[in-house]
């Protein structure tokens, strides 16, 4: 049988499976392949010419590594990066921990309708603008009107100026974190432990598992593959942080940039007060690469010890 | 002082057996599982606990196992009554219909597992795992995952596992149902002779094992319990419930092909007992014709007759025997025998002959047979029971 054959044969008996993949392919190439063209714009002086934006980009004169220079020479360089991968490292830790928790505690409820309410309850945050989360918070922490420096005032404490305060806000911004994010990944685990059978659970507790050692022997070892692709996926952006997070919930506060800046806020701003494509995208580039390296190392470790939990 | 459930070595071994008293369970959405229940094994036996799909076999035995709360009744295991005890506090081991490995872990943790947790000295885990190996033929296995291992490989890890704890009760739920036929009979073998084993190594473990087949019950139990709908039906040895079975229930199910049992009349004509049944009138044997008589049923003479395959044959030349005569619908040689299909006024019969008697025969041939009515059962046309039984 000659390969053209055997092709042909093969489309043919996976036609349907083509067809079902098809979406998500143009998907694919509309909206995450294609636009992967304006990379060039990291290494162009960009300047707005007659003719639109593609006669602009076809004009604008090449220019090395500078877009990158003029990114890494800022003196905040330092600072959003350290900003971006620190707390990026603290909710992949944290996040997972409390999701694993709270689907854990949920799975265990017996009562399944209650179990269902509490779940909504904890997934709701997730679906709140950050626009909403940033002056819910304001209510809490705003100098005059907040709940906080209320419940301060009765204490007899001097009122604090929050949004002047640096130094707590890698606390805030964490705790916000959890509370938005870690009802929807919970539901994730939670619809994992669902899926575990019975009869693991009644054997280890035949063989004289209490509930905690239960976790541990049961529900973690079936949830680890899950835990795994969940935490390379989050490593894989573990250099873009969560823009409305970082920018809505602080209000852009000038004074809390050393702890709230990080690389998308400082990209953003950048390009709202100068205008330059051309460094924003040498930003873009720079975190999607680094991104790409992280996930292949993270996934050439779990590799090394686990050949079958890795994801390639 | 040993840990609950599991035996240090030097320790006295108690005697293991199994008292369930008037056992019901009534599930959380109302349905009632088990109406009642009562049963005793004793040390050592090997239990089989048979009956359709859906009677409560795996209730009964979860029950026993704590896994399932107690809704009335006592369960004791040994001289304990453990209604209130954690599953691990029962001195118990169960092995599930589909093994429930721990995935994660090899054949050595997994056997390993409950030791560990009962935190018993190192030493002590490796030499139970290694000797439950041993017995199991499968020390090659230890270090495999698993999903590494064949159906067959982890169902004896499985029992393994059971085993390394030594149990006063071991509990089977279906265990051989996910095996190809083939392995099932040789695992069936196997498990009795582990039992036999066990026991002579002065482990003398209960077996409780749950079935719906009951060619696996015969083969392996000391005795049967026969259950249908939460309810025991009866408990006897297999031959016994070969023999005698207690009610129409029984008779039907046990013994294969089944047993033929149609709707009879009964007449009384001075001393005997007349059962009408497929067009035909017998006489009872003296003996049976009594106990019937003793046993008269109330409702009248509406009754069921009942008459295994082995008890009628082909009809030799004499011909003063009571008989059936029959078109044949179906022949079914297996060689040393052979299974006759016929019809007798609209009632369906089935007759066990030998290969070599069996013969020519073929569908549609009208053949004639001779019943050893002696050998028959009357069950009472209400409850189905069986009303020629000897009374014990
Ligand atoms: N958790 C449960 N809740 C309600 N009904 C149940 C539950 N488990 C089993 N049953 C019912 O109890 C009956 C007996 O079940 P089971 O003991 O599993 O039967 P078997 O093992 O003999 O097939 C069945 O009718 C089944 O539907
Ligand atoms: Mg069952």
């Amino acid at each position: 049988m000659s390969v053209r054959a055997t092709g042909g044969w093969r489309l043919r008996k996976n036609t349907a499976f083509l067809l079902m993949v098809l979406p998500g392919f143009i998907w694919l190439v509309l909206l995450k392949y294609l636009p992967m063209g304006g990379i060039v714009l990291a290494f162009k002086n960009f300047h707005f010419a007659r003719g639109g934006f593609w006669q602009s980009l076809w004009e604008s004169s090449w220019c090395g590594l500078q877009n990158f220079e003029f990114l890494f020479a800022s003196q905040n360089a330092w600072i959003i990066t350290r900003n971006t991968i620190l707390y990026n490292l603290v909710f992949i830790v944290t996040g997972t921990i409390l999701a694993l928790a709270i689907a854990v505690a949920l799975s265990e409820l017996l009562n399944r309708r209650l179990a269902k309410l509490y779940q909504t309850c904890l997934f709701f945050p997730y679906f709140l603008s950050w626009v909403v989360v940033g002056y819910l918070l304001l209510g809490f922490l705003s100098f005059d009107k907040g709940a906080v420096n209320g419940m301060l005032g009765q204490f007899g404490w001097q009122p604090v100026q929050w949004y002047d305060q640096p130094g707590v806000w890698p606390y805030i911004l964490s705790f916000i974190n959890l509370w938005k994010n870690a009802g929807y990944n919970a539901v994730i685990y939670l619809a994992a432990i669902m899926g575990i059978d019975r009869q693991y659970y009644e054997a280890a507790e035949i063989d004289g598992a209490g509930k905690w050692q239960q976790t541990i022997y049961v529900t973690l070892p079936h949830l680890y593959k899950l835990i795994i692709v969940m935490v390379l996926l989050a490593v894989g952006r573990i250099f873009s942080a969560d823009f409305g997070l970082f920018y809505q919930v602080p209000l852009n506060s000038g004074a809390l940039y050393p702890t709230t800046d990080v690389i998308d806020t400082y990209v953003f701003r950048s390009l709202m007060y100068t205008g330059d494509i051309g460094m924003t995208t040498a930003a873009g580039l720079y975190q999607s690469v680094v991104g790409f390296i992280l996930i292949m190392l993270v996934n050439k470790v779990i590799k090394k010890y686990d050949r079958e939990s890795a994801m390639f | 002082m040993a840990p609950e459930g599991l035996f240090l070595p030097g320790e006295e071994v108690i005697m293991a057996s199994v008292k369930v008293e008037k056992l019901e369970k009534v599930y959380p959405n109302g349905f009632k599982a088990l109406h009642g229940i009562d049963l005793q094994i004793a040390d050592g036996e090997f239990m089989v606990v048979v009956g359709p799909s859906g009677c409560a076999k795996s209730t009964l035995l979860r029950l026993i196992a704590g896994l399932e709360e107690v809704t009335s009744g006592t369960i004791t295991i040994g001289d304990r009554v453990v209604n209130d005890l954690d599953p691990k506090d029962r001195r118990i081991a169960m092995v599930f219909q589909n093994y429930a490995l721990y995935p994660h872990m090899t054949a050595y943790e997994n056997m390993a597992f409950a030791l560990k947790l009962a935190k018993l000295p190192r030493a002590e885990i490796d030499a139970r795992v290694r000797e439950a190996a041993a017995k199991l033929e499968i020390e090659g296995l230890l270090d495999r995952k698993p999903k590494d291992m064949s159906g067959g490989q982890r169902q004896r890890v499985a029992v393994g596992r059971a085993i390394v704890r030594k149990p006063d009760v071991f509990l089977f739920d279906e265990p051989l149902s996910n095996l190809d036929a083939k392995l099932r009979v040789s695992m069936r073998a196997r498990l009795v002779q582990l039992h036999r084993e066990l026991k002579a190594g002065g482990q003398r473990a209960a077996m409780v094992y749950v079935t719906h087949d009951q060619v696996e019950a015969m083969t392996m139990g000391d005795r049967i319990t026969v259950m249908k709908d939460g309810r025991i039906m009866q408990t006897d040895t297999p031959m016994a419930l070969y023999e005698r079975p207690a009610n129409k229930f029984v008779a039907g199910f046990i013994g294969s092909p089944a047993m033929n049992i149609h709707r009879a009349g009964l007449k009384r004509i001075g001393d005997q007992v007349v059962v009408a049944v497929s067009g035909q009138e017998w006489a009872l044997a003296p003996a049976q014709a009594a106990r019937v008589l003793a046993s008269w049923p109330a409702d009248g003479e509406e009754v069921w007759f009942g008459i295994r395959p082995d008890s009628i044959d082909l009809a030799g030349p004499g011909g003063e025997q009571a008989g059936l005569c029959g078109e044949i619908s179906l022949v079914e040689r297996t060689g040393g025998e052979a299974y006759c299909y016929f019809r007798v006024n609209g009632d369906e019969y089935v007759a066990r002959l030998e290969g070599s008697r069996a013969g020519q025969l073929q569908p549609g041939d009208v053949g004639q047979f001779r019943v050893k009515v002696d050998e028959g059962h009357v069950f009472s046309g209400a409850g189905g029971t069986n009303i020629s039984l000897p009374a014990v």
